[in-house]
Protein backbone atom coordinates (compact mmCIF):
# COMPACT_ATOMS: atom_id res chain seq x y z
CA UNK A 1 0.00 0.00 0.00
CA UNK A 2 2.97 1.89 0.80
CA UNK A 3 4.39 1.87 -2.40
CA UNK A 4 1.12 2.52 -4.06
CA UNK A 5 0.54 6.03 -2.00
CA UNK A 6 4.27 6.82 -2.95
CA UNK A 7 2.86 6.09 -7.10
CA UNK A 8 0.23 7.81 -6.63
CA UNK A 9 1.85 11.42 -5.04
CA UNK A 10 4.69 11.41 -7.25
CA UNK A 11 3.17 11.17 -10.18
CA UNK A 12 -0.36 13.55 -8.81
CA UNK A 13 2.61 16.21 -8.36
CA UNK A 14 3.47 16.83 -11.98
CA UNK A 15 -0.62 18.15 -12.66
CA UNK A 16 -0.84 21.58 -12.80
CA UNK A 17 -3.59 21.63 -11.46
CA UNK A 18 -2.30 20.98 -8.28
CA UNK A 19 -0.80 24.17 -7.93
CA UNK A 20 -3.04 26.11 -9.99
CA UNK A 21 -5.33 25.93 -7.43
CA UNK A 22 -2.40 25.98 -4.62
CA UNK A 23 -2.12 29.73 -6.13
CA UNK A 24 -5.96 30.72 -6.20
CA UNK A 25 -6.09 28.76 -2.94
CA UNK A 26 -3.43 31.58 -1.22
CA UNK A 27 -5.30 34.72 -3.53
CA UNK A 28 -8.41 34.26 -1.96
CA UNK A 29 -7.21 33.70 1.81
CA UNK A 30 -5.33 37.06 1.30
CA UNK A 31 -8.39 38.92 0.11
CA UNK A 32 -10.91 37.28 2.58
CA UNK A 33 -10.50 40.30 4.98
CA UNK A 34 -8.94 40.46 8.13
CA UNK A 35 -9.31 42.40 11.76
CA UNK A 36 -7.02 43.51 13.88
CA UNK A 37 -9.17 41.87 16.75
CA UNK A 38 -8.15 38.72 17.35
CA UNK A 39 -11.72 36.98 18.28
CA UNK A 40 -13.16 38.43 15.24
CA UNK A 41 -10.11 37.18 12.85
CA UNK A 42 -10.50 34.06 14.97
CA UNK A 43 -13.79 33.65 13.37
CA UNK A 44 -12.88 34.69 9.44
CA UNK A 45 -10.28 32.38 9.84
CA UNK A 46 -12.98 29.22 10.97
CA UNK A 47 -14.95 30.35 8.04
CA UNK A 48 -11.87 30.63 5.21
CA UNK A 49 -10.72 26.93 6.56
CA UNK A 50 -14.30 25.83 6.55
CA UNK A 51 -15.63 26.95 3.09
CA UNK A 52 -12.54 28.69 1.15
CA UNK A 53 -9.65 26.26 1.75
CA UNK A 54 -11.90 23.47 1.83
CA UNK A 55 -13.30 23.72 -1.82
CA UNK A 56 -9.75 24.85 -2.87
CA UNK A 57 -7.72 22.07 -1.55
CA UNK A 58 -10.61 19.54 -2.48
CA UNK A 59 -11.21 20.43 -6.03
CA UNK A 60 -7.61 19.40 -7.21
CA UNK A 61 -6.79 16.31 -5.40
CA UNK A 62 -10.26 15.04 -6.47
CA UNK A 63 -8.83 15.66 -10.74
CA UNK A 64 -5.52 15.00 -9.95
CA UNK A 65 -6.05 12.11 -7.55
CA UNK A 66 -9.09 10.34 -8.71
CA UNK A 67 -10.32 12.00 -11.76
CA UNK A 68 -7.20 11.22 -13.72
CA UNK A 69 -7.82 7.44 -12.66
CA UNK A 70 -11.40 6.76 -13.77
CA UNK A 71 -10.21 8.49 -17.13
CA UNK A 72 -7.64 6.10 -17.65
CA UNK A 73 -8.32 3.23 -15.96
CA UNK A 74 -4.74 2.70 -14.61
CA UNK A 75 -7.06 1.61 -11.28
CA UNK A 76 -7.84 -1.15 -13.62
CA UNK A 77 -4.59 -2.35 -14.22
CA UNK A 78 -3.99 -1.61 -10.37
CA UNK A 79 -6.53 -4.35 -9.36
CA UNK A 80 -5.45 -6.61 -11.95
CA UNK A 81 -1.99 -7.06 -10.42
CA UNK A 82 -3.31 -8.14 -7.58
CA UNK A 83 -4.08 -5.03 -5.24
CA UNK A 84 -7.58 -5.35 -3.19
CA UNK A 85 -10.08 -2.84 -4.08
CA UNK A 86 -10.36 -1.83 -0.37
CA UNK A 87 -6.30 -2.07 -0.46
CA UNK A 88 -6.93 0.75 -3.42
CA UNK A 89 -9.65 2.87 -1.63
CA UNK A 90 -7.66 3.09 1.38
CA UNK A 91 -4.43 3.92 -0.40
CA UNK A 92 -6.11 6.29 -2.50
CA UNK A 93 -8.03 8.08 0.77
CA UNK A 94 -4.56 8.44 2.59
CA UNK A 95 -2.92 9.95 -0.64
CA UNK A 96 -5.71 12.65 -0.71
CA UNK A 97 -5.13 13.04 3.23
CA UNK A 98 -1.44 13.52 2.96
CA UNK A 99 -2.31 16.12 -0.12
CA UNK A 100 -4.73 17.47 1.42
CA UNK A 101 -2.75 18.30 4.65
CA UNK A 102 -0.05 20.46 1.85
CA UNK A 103 -2.69 22.73 1.41
CA UNK A 104 -4.15 23.35 4.82
CA UNK A 105 -0.04 23.49 5.81
CA UNK A 106 0.12 26.28 3.05
CA UNK A 107 -2.69 27.96 4.13
CA UNK A 108 -2.27 27.70 7.59
CA UNK A 109 1.22 29.42 7.20
CA UNK A 110 -0.34 32.14 4.85
CA UNK A 111 -2.54 32.82 7.60
CA UNK A 112 -0.02 32.80 10.43
CA UNK A 113 2.40 34.96 8.60
CA UNK A 114 -0.66 37.31 8.18
CA UNK A 115 -2.20 37.76 11.78
CA UNK A 116 0.96 37.89 12.93
CA UNK A 117 3.15 40.12 10.74
CA UNK A 118 0.89 41.75 8.40
CA UNK A 119 -2.71 43.03 10.95
CA UNK A 120 -1.13 42.07 14.40
CA UNK A 121 -3.94 40.38 15.71
CA UNK A 122 -2.10 40.00 18.80
CA UNK A 123 -3.28 36.19 19.68
CA UNK A 124 -3.42 35.14 23.12
CA UNK A 125 -1.47 31.26 23.42
CA UNK A 126 -5.04 29.99 24.15
CA UNK A 127 -6.34 31.79 20.52
CA UNK A 128 -3.48 30.23 19.25
CA UNK A 129 -3.76 26.75 19.75
CA UNK A 130 -7.66 27.62 19.00
CA UNK A 131 -6.40 28.78 15.44
CA UNK A 132 -4.05 25.34 14.99
CA UNK A 133 -6.88 23.34 16.15
CA UNK A 134 -9.37 24.63 13.32
CA UNK A 135 -6.78 24.05 11.10
CA UNK A 136 -6.30 20.16 12.10
CA UNK A 137 -9.92 19.83 12.16
CA UNK A 138 -10.65 21.61 9.16
CA UNK A 139 -8.55 18.82 7.18
CA UNK A 140 -10.01 16.22 9.51
CA UNK A 141 -13.47 17.36 8.04
CA UNK A 142 -12.30 17.28 4.76
CA UNK A 143 -10.87 13.96 4.88
CA UNK A 144 -13.99 12.50 6.32
CA UNK A 145 -15.96 14.38 3.31
CA UNK A 146 -13.38 12.44 1.02
CA UNK A 147 -14.20 8.87 3.06
CA UNK A 148 -18.18 9.92 2.72
CA UNK A 149 -17.84 10.85 -1.55
CA UNK A 150 -15.61 7.92 -2.44
CA UNK A 151 -18.65 5.46 -1.63
CA UNK A 152 -20.43 7.42 -4.41
CA UNK A 153 -17.48 8.11 -6.60
CA UNK A 154 -17.09 4.32 -6.62
CA UNK A 155 -20.30 3.38 -6.91
CA UNK A 156 -20.52 5.38 -10.07
CA UNK A 157 -17.23 5.04 -11.50
CA UNK A 158 -17.25 9.05 -11.91
CA UNK A 159 -14.84 11.84 -10.50
CA UNK A 160 -17.68 14.02 -11.04
CA UNK A 161 -20.37 12.45 -7.97
CA UNK A 162 -17.22 12.86 -5.69
CA UNK A 163 -17.31 16.66 -7.09
CA UNK A 164 -20.90 16.99 -6.31
CA UNK A 165 -20.99 15.41 -3.42
CA UNK A 166 -18.63 17.23 -1.46
CA UNK A 167 -19.33 20.77 -2.28
CA UNK A 168 -22.33 19.70 -2.02
CA UNK A 169 -21.66 18.68 1.50
CA UNK A 170 -18.82 22.00 2.30
CA UNK A 171 -21.93 24.59 0.99
CA UNK A 172 -25.40 23.42 1.91
CA UNK A 173 -24.93 20.50 4.39
CA UNK A 174 -25.08 23.10 7.43
CA UNK A 175 -27.44 25.35 5.69
CA UNK A 176 -30.05 22.52 4.87
CA UNK A 177 -29.75 20.39 8.42
CA UNK A 178 -30.29 23.76 10.35
CA UNK A 179 -33.77 24.46 8.40
CA UNK A 180 -34.42 20.72 8.88
CA UNK A 181 -33.49 21.45 12.83
CA UNK A 182 -36.15 24.13 13.03
CA UNK A 183 -38.78 21.97 12.57
CA UNK A 184 -37.77 19.26 14.93
CA UNK A 185 -36.43 18.34 17.80
CA UNK A 186 -33.56 16.23 17.02
CA UNK A 187 -30.24 18.22 16.28
CA UNK A 188 -29.20 16.72 12.95
CA UNK A 189 -26.35 18.61 12.07
CA UNK A 190 -24.65 17.36 15.58
CA UNK A 191 -24.78 14.02 14.37
CA UNK A 192 -22.92 14.63 11.15
CA UNK A 193 -18.56 14.77 11.01
CA UNK A 194 -19.59 18.32 10.55
CA UNK A 195 -21.58 19.07 13.18
CA UNK A 196 -19.29 16.24 15.41
CA UNK A 197 -16.05 18.18 14.55
CA UNK A 198 -17.67 21.75 15.35
CA UNK A 199 -18.75 20.19 18.62
CA UNK A 200 -14.73 18.97 19.65
CA UNK A 201 -13.27 22.65 18.86
CA UNK A 202 -15.40 23.67 21.12
CA UNK A 203 -15.15 21.09 23.35
CA UNK A 204 -11.31 21.38 22.92
CA UNK A 205 -11.42 25.27 23.51
CA UNK A 206 -12.92 24.42 26.95
CA UNK A 207 -9.85 21.92 27.69
CA UNK A 208 -12.71 19.05 27.40
CA UNK A 209 -11.66 15.42 25.80
CA UNK A 210 -12.95 15.34 22.24
CA UNK A 211 -14.95 12.12 22.14
CA UNK A 212 -16.59 13.48 19.19
CA UNK A 213 -13.73 12.63 16.75
CA UNK A 214 -14.08 9.05 18.26
CA UNK A 215 -17.30 8.80 16.32
CA UNK A 216 -15.73 10.32 13.48
CA UNK A 217 -13.23 7.87 13.43
CA UNK A 218 -15.99 5.24 13.78
CA UNK A 219 -17.69 7.10 10.68
CA UNK A 220 -14.51 6.60 8.97
CA UNK A 221 -14.55 2.85 9.03
CA UNK A 222 -17.86 2.53 7.88
CA UNK A 223 -17.41 4.96 5.09
CA UNK A 224 -14.80 2.59 3.83
CA UNK A 225 -16.33 -0.53 4.49
CA UNK A 226 -19.80 0.80 2.64
CA UNK A 227 -17.56 1.95 0.00
CA UNK A 228 -15.40 -1.24 -0.38
CA UNK A 229 -19.09 -3.23 -0.70
CA UNK A 230 -20.10 -1.18 -3.77
CA UNK A 231 -16.43 -1.03 -5.38
CA UNK A 232 -16.42 -4.85 -4.47
CA UNK A 233 -19.38 -5.46 -6.77
CA UNK A 234 -18.62 -2.74 -9.35
CA UNK A 235 -17.76 -4.41 -12.90
CA UNK A 236 -14.50 -2.89 -14.41
CA UNK A 237 -14.95 -2.29 -18.34
CA UNK A 238 -11.52 -3.01 -19.84
CA UNK B 1 2.07 -33.67 -16.94
CA UNK B 2 2.28 -30.26 -17.59
CA UNK B 3 1.95 -27.40 -14.62
CA UNK B 4 -1.42 -25.72 -15.30
CA UNK B 5 -0.74 -22.01 -14.76
CA UNK B 6 -4.57 -20.80 -15.05
CA UNK B 7 -7.67 -23.50 -14.88
CA UNK B 8 -11.07 -22.31 -15.05
CA UNK B 9 -13.81 -24.94 -14.55
CA UNK B 10 -17.21 -23.74 -15.61
CA UNK B 11 -17.02 -20.09 -15.04
CA UNK B 12 -20.40 -18.50 -15.76
CA UNK B 13 -21.17 -14.96 -16.02
CA UNK B 14 -24.43 -13.11 -16.60
CA UNK B 15 -25.07 -9.04 -17.60
CA UNK B 16 -28.73 -9.81 -16.16
CA UNK B 17 -30.13 -12.03 -18.17
CA UNK B 18 -27.96 -12.06 -21.06
CA UNK B 19 -25.05 -14.49 -20.19
CA UNK B 20 -21.86 -13.79 -21.21
CA UNK B 21 -19.93 -16.70 -20.33
CA UNK B 22 -21.59 -19.77 -19.93
CA UNK B 23 -19.75 -22.75 -18.33
CA UNK B 24 -16.19 -21.75 -19.49
CA UNK B 25 -13.47 -24.55 -18.81
CA UNK B 26 -9.95 -23.74 -19.97
CA UNK B 27 -6.21 -24.92 -19.11
CA UNK B 28 -3.27 -22.77 -19.65
CA UNK B 29 0.03 -24.99 -19.07
CA UNK B 30 3.51 -23.30 -18.03
CA UNK B 31 5.29 -22.25 -21.35
CA UNK B 32 2.42 -22.37 -23.65
CA UNK B 33 1.72 -19.77 -25.82
CA UNK B 34 -2.23 -20.34 -25.76
CA UNK B 35 -3.99 -18.34 -28.31
CA UNK B 36 -7.99 -17.74 -27.34
CA UNK B 37 -9.73 -17.53 -30.37
CA UNK B 38 -13.14 -16.21 -31.06
CA UNK B 39 -14.91 -13.28 -33.07
CA UNK B 40 -16.00 -10.00 -31.22
CA UNK B 41 -18.40 -10.61 -28.31
CA UNK B 42 -17.34 -14.08 -27.93
CA UNK B 43 -16.60 -13.54 -24.16
CA UNK B 44 -12.62 -13.69 -24.62
CA UNK B 45 -12.28 -9.99 -23.04
CA UNK B 46 -14.89 -11.52 -20.05
CA UNK B 47 -12.76 -14.71 -19.91
CA UNK B 48 -9.68 -12.42 -18.82
CA UNK B 49 -11.76 -10.09 -16.30
CA UNK B 50 -12.28 -12.94 -14.68
CA UNK B 51 -8.82 -14.33 -14.45
CA UNK B 52 -7.75 -10.68 -13.43
CA UNK B 53 -10.57 -10.30 -10.56
CA UNK B 54 -12.01 -7.03 -12.74
CA UNK B 55 -15.58 -9.09 -12.79
CA UNK B 56 -17.30 -10.93 -9.93
CA UNK B 57 -18.10 -14.69 -11.51
CA UNK B 58 -21.83 -16.13 -10.90
CA UNK B 59 -20.53 -19.41 -10.57
CA UNK B 60 -17.59 -21.31 -11.23
CA UNK B 61 -13.45 -21.33 -10.15
CA UNK B 62 -10.34 -19.88 -11.29
CA UNK B 63 -7.03 -21.11 -10.73
CA UNK B 64 -3.77 -18.93 -10.64
CA UNK B 65 -0.64 -20.76 -10.14
CA UNK B 66 -2.65 -24.27 -8.90
CA UNK B 67 -4.60 -21.62 -6.16
CA UNK B 68 -8.13 -20.64 -5.70
CA UNK B 69 -8.25 -19.51 -2.72
CA UNK B 70 -8.94 -15.25 -2.78
CA UNK B 71 -5.60 -14.10 -0.70
CA UNK B 72 -3.57 -16.41 -2.83
CA UNK B 73 -5.18 -15.35 -6.21
CA UNK B 74 -4.24 -11.90 -4.87
CA UNK B 75 -0.67 -12.74 -4.42
CA UNK B 76 -0.81 -14.91 -7.93
CA UNK B 77 -2.30 -12.09 -9.75
CA UNK B 78 1.43 -9.99 -9.12
CA UNK B 79 2.83 -12.54 -11.10
CA UNK B 80 0.69 -11.98 -14.36
CA UNK B 81 1.84 -9.23 -16.66
CA UNK B 82 -1.10 -8.15 -19.23
CA UNK B 83 -2.63 -5.65 -21.79
CA UNK B 84 -5.97 -4.71 -21.49
CA UNK B 85 -6.50 -1.85 -23.41
CA UNK B 86 -4.04 1.54 -22.79
CA UNK B 87 -4.29 2.26 -19.22
CA UNK B 88 -2.04 5.65 -19.16
CA UNK B 89 -1.71 9.08 -18.16
CA UNK B 90 -2.30 11.26 -20.68
CA UNK B 91 -0.08 14.10 -19.35
CA UNK B 92 2.83 12.12 -18.73
CA UNK B 93 5.18 10.10 -21.26
CA UNK B 94 5.78 6.08 -21.49
CA UNK B 95 8.99 6.36 -19.01
CA UNK B 96 6.80 8.46 -16.28
CA UNK B 97 3.88 5.98 -16.32
CA UNK B 98 6.16 3.27 -16.24
CA UNK B 99 7.25 4.72 -13.24
CA UNK B 100 4.26 4.95 -11.94
CA UNK B 101 3.52 1.20 -12.08
CA UNK B 102 6.81 0.25 -11.43
CA UNK B 103 7.39 2.21 -7.74
CA UNK B 104 3.63 0.68 -7.27
CA UNK B 105 4.96 -2.87 -7.76
CA UNK B 106 7.55 -2.04 -5.51
CA UNK B 107 10.65 -1.18 -7.66
CA UNK B 108 13.37 1.77 -5.91
CA UNK B 109 16.24 3.53 -7.50
CA UNK B 110 18.59 2.28 -9.95
CA UNK B 111 16.85 -1.11 -10.12
CA UNK B 112 13.32 0.50 -11.21
CA UNK B 113 15.38 2.80 -13.66
CA UNK B 114 17.12 0.03 -14.79
CA UNK B 115 13.92 -2.32 -15.15
CA UNK B 116 12.29 0.26 -17.22
CA UNK B 117 15.42 1.38 -19.62
CA UNK B 118 15.03 -2.82 -20.03
CA UNK B 119 11.24 -2.93 -21.12
CA UNK B 120 11.19 0.33 -23.21
CA UNK B 121 14.18 -1.20 -25.25
CA UNK B 122 12.17 -4.20 -25.74
CA UNK B 123 9.44 -2.48 -27.24
CA UNK B 124 11.34 0.20 -29.47
CA UNK B 125 10.00 2.86 -27.04
CA UNK B 126 13.67 3.74 -25.33
CA UNK B 127 14.28 7.41 -26.67
CA UNK B 128 10.45 8.08 -26.81
CA UNK B 129 10.14 11.51 -24.69
CA UNK B 130 6.34 12.85 -25.82
CA UNK B 131 3.38 12.87 -23.51
CA UNK B 132 1.32 9.55 -23.51
CA UNK B 133 -1.45 11.47 -25.40
CA UNK B 134 0.39 12.30 -28.23
CA UNK B 135 1.63 8.21 -29.25
CA UNK B 136 0.05 6.52 -31.94
CA UNK B 137 -2.06 3.60 -31.83
CA UNK B 138 0.98 1.29 -32.48
CA UNK B 139 3.49 3.24 -29.52
CA UNK B 140 0.77 3.06 -27.46
CA UNK B 141 0.44 -0.88 -27.68
CA UNK B 142 4.07 -0.75 -27.28
CA UNK B 143 4.01 0.96 -24.45
CA UNK B 144 1.38 -1.59 -23.10
CA UNK B 145 3.12 -4.71 -23.69
CA UNK B 146 6.64 -2.68 -22.20
CA UNK B 147 3.99 -2.01 -18.98
CA UNK B 148 3.03 -6.15 -19.11
CA UNK B 149 6.38 -7.24 -19.15
CA UNK B 150 8.02 -4.94 -16.33
CA UNK B 151 8.88 -7.18 -13.48
CA UNK B 152 9.00 -10.36 -15.99
CA UNK B 153 5.82 -11.52 -14.62
CA UNK B 154 5.38 -15.49 -15.19
CA UNK B 155 2.60 -14.98 -17.05
CA UNK B 156 1.10 -12.87 -19.99
CA UNK B 157 -2.05 -12.00 -21.03
CA UNK B 158 -2.29 -9.70 -24.35
CA UNK B 159 -5.90 -9.02 -25.38
CA UNK B 160 -5.95 -8.21 -28.80
CA UNK B 161 -2.35 -6.96 -28.92
CA UNK B 162 -2.38 -6.34 -33.00
CA UNK B 163 -5.33 -4.12 -32.58
CA UNK B 164 -5.20 -1.16 -35.14
CA UNK B 165 -1.30 -2.15 -36.01
CA UNK B 166 0.34 -2.04 -39.60
CA UNK B 167 1.78 -5.24 -40.98
CA UNK B 168 5.21 -4.23 -39.65
CA UNK B 169 3.58 -3.92 -36.32
CA UNK B 170 1.43 -7.35 -36.10
CA UNK B 171 4.86 -9.15 -37.31
CA UNK B 172 7.06 -7.05 -34.39
CA UNK B 173 4.52 -8.29 -31.38
CA UNK B 174 4.43 -11.32 -32.86
CA UNK B 175 7.93 -11.95 -32.40
CA UNK B 176 7.81 -10.05 -29.26
CA UNK B 177 5.71 -12.88 -27.80
CA UNK B 178 7.95 -15.64 -29.22
CA UNK B 179 11.06 -13.99 -27.33
CA UNK B 180 9.16 -13.65 -24.43
CA UNK B 181 8.57 -17.39 -24.45
CA UNK B 182 11.48 -18.37 -25.60
CA UNK B 183 14.01 -15.83 -23.88
CA UNK B 184 12.09 -14.84 -20.56
CA UNK B 185 10.16 -17.79 -20.29
CA UNK B 186 6.97 -16.60 -19.69
CA UNK B 187 3.54 -18.52 -20.65
CA UNK B 188 1.55 -15.93 -22.92
CA UNK B 189 -2.14 -16.04 -23.35
CA UNK B 190 -3.42 -13.90 -26.04
CA UNK B 191 -6.45 -13.11 -27.62
CA UNK B 192 -7.26 -12.28 -31.35
CA UNK B 193 -10.23 -12.75 -33.66
CA UNK B 194 -7.75 -13.02 -36.73
CA UNK B 195 -7.02 -16.53 -36.81
CA UNK B 196 -4.17 -16.12 -39.10
CA UNK B 197 -2.17 -14.24 -36.91
CA UNK B 198 -2.44 -16.44 -34.14
CA UNK B 199 -1.66 -19.25 -36.10
CA UNK B 200 1.70 -17.90 -36.73
CA UNK B 201 1.79 -16.79 -32.94
CA UNK B 202 0.69 -19.53 -30.35
CA UNK B 203 1.41 -23.62 -29.34
CA UNK B 204 -1.93 -24.32 -28.19
CA UNK B 205 -5.63 -22.68 -28.80
CA UNK B 206 -9.04 -22.59 -27.11
CA UNK B 207 -11.49 -21.56 -29.39
CA UNK B 208 -14.32 -19.42 -28.14
CA UNK B 209 -17.96 -19.43 -29.23
CA UNK B 210 -20.85 -17.95 -27.35
CA UNK B 211 -19.48 -18.05 -24.06
CA UNK B 212 -17.76 -21.47 -23.90
CA UNK B 213 -14.55 -22.58 -25.13
CA UNK B 214 -15.77 -25.05 -27.40
CA UNK B 215 -12.39 -26.44 -28.04
CA UNK B 216 -8.77 -26.69 -26.83
CA UNK B 217 -6.27 -27.65 -29.60
CA UNK B 218 -2.39 -28.03 -29.86
CA UNK B 219 -0.59 -26.98 -32.89
CA UNK B 220 0.51 -30.43 -33.21
CA UNK B 221 -3.16 -31.67 -32.97
CA UNK B 222 -3.76 -29.33 -35.74
CA UNK B 223 -1.76 -30.86 -38.15
CA UNK B 224 -3.33 -34.41 -37.39
CA UNK B 225 -6.08 -33.18 -37.75
CA UNK B 226 -6.24 -31.98 -41.35
CA UNK B 227 -3.45 -33.58 -43.46
CA UNK B 228 -2.80 -31.38 -46.79
CA UNK B 229 0.17 -31.89 -48.87
CA UNK B 230 1.55 -28.93 -50.72
CA UNK B 231 2.90 -29.04 -53.74
CA UNK B 232 4.39 -26.50 -55.81
CA UNK B 233 4.91 -27.54 -59.46
CA UNK B 234 6.77 -25.41 -62.27
CA UNK B 235 4.55 -26.64 -65.17
CA UNK B 236 1.18 -27.40 -64.20
CA UNK B 237 -0.01 -28.22 -67.28
CA UNK B 238 2.71 -30.98 -67.77
CA UNK B 239 2.33 -32.00 -63.80
CA UNK B 240 -1.28 -32.76 -64.76
CA UNK B 241 -0.75 -34.79 -67.92
CA UNK B 242 2.01 -37.13 -65.78
CA UNK B 243 -0.25 -37.69 -63.28
CA UNK B 244 -3.19 -38.61 -65.78
CA UNK B 245 -0.51 -41.11 -67.63
CA UNK B 246 0.04 -42.75 -64.78
CA UNK B 247 -2.84 -43.45 -63.83
CA UNK B 248 -3.54 -40.81 -60.76
CA UNK B 249 -6.80 -39.02 -60.41
CA UNK B 250 -6.61 -35.85 -59.19
CA UNK B 251 -9.55 -35.39 -56.73
CA UNK B 252 -9.04 -31.97 -55.44
CA UNK B 253 -7.18 -28.82 -56.35
CA UNK B 254 -7.27 -25.88 -54.78
CA UNK B 255 -5.47 -22.61 -56.23
CA UNK B 256 -3.80 -20.70 -53.35
CA UNK B 257 -2.77 -17.42 -53.72
CA UNK B 258 -0.18 -15.85 -52.33
CA UNK B 259 -0.89 -14.56 -49.07
CA UNK B 260 -1.08 -10.59 -48.75
CA UNK B 261 1.42 -10.62 -45.31
CA UNK B 262 3.55 -12.95 -47.44
CA UNK B 263 3.42 -10.93 -50.13
CA UNK B 264 4.10 -7.46 -48.35
CA UNK B 265 6.82 -9.08 -46.17
CA UNK B 266 8.41 -9.76 -49.77
CA UNK B 267 7.99 -6.98 -51.25
CA UNK B 268 9.43 -4.46 -48.57
CA UNK B 269 11.62 -6.68 -46.76
CA UNK B 270 11.44 -6.70 -42.76
CA UNK B 271 9.35 -8.44 -40.57
CA UNK B 272 12.05 -8.80 -37.65
CA UNK B 273 12.42 -6.71 -34.63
Amino acid sequence: MINLIRADLRRVLRRPVIYIFGVLMMFFTLVSGFSEDAIQQLSTEKMVVAYLIAIMASVPVLIGLYGDDFRSGTMITIIGRGVSRTKLMISKLISSAVLLAGYYIVAFGELYVLHTFAIDANYSPNQKLIFVMIMFLGWFRNVALFAFASILMYAFWSVAAGLVTILGLIGFLRIILNAVNQNGNFDLYSVTTDGLIDNAVTAMTSHDFPYQLIIVVIYFVLFIIVGSLFFKRKELDL
Amino acid sequence: MSEAVIKLENVKKAYGKHEVLKGVNMMVNKGDIYGLIGKNGAGKTTIFKMILGLSVMNEGSVSICGSTNQKELYKNRNRIGFLVGQKFYGYLNGRENLKYYAIAKGFHGKEMKDEIDRVLELVGLKDVKQPFRKYSLGMQQRLGIANAILGNPELLILDEPTNGLDPQGIADVRNMIHRFNEEFGMTVIVSSHILGELEHTAHRFGIVNEGIVVREISEADLKETEPVVEIAFSDLGKARKVLADAGIQITKEVMERTSLEDYYFRLIGGGNL
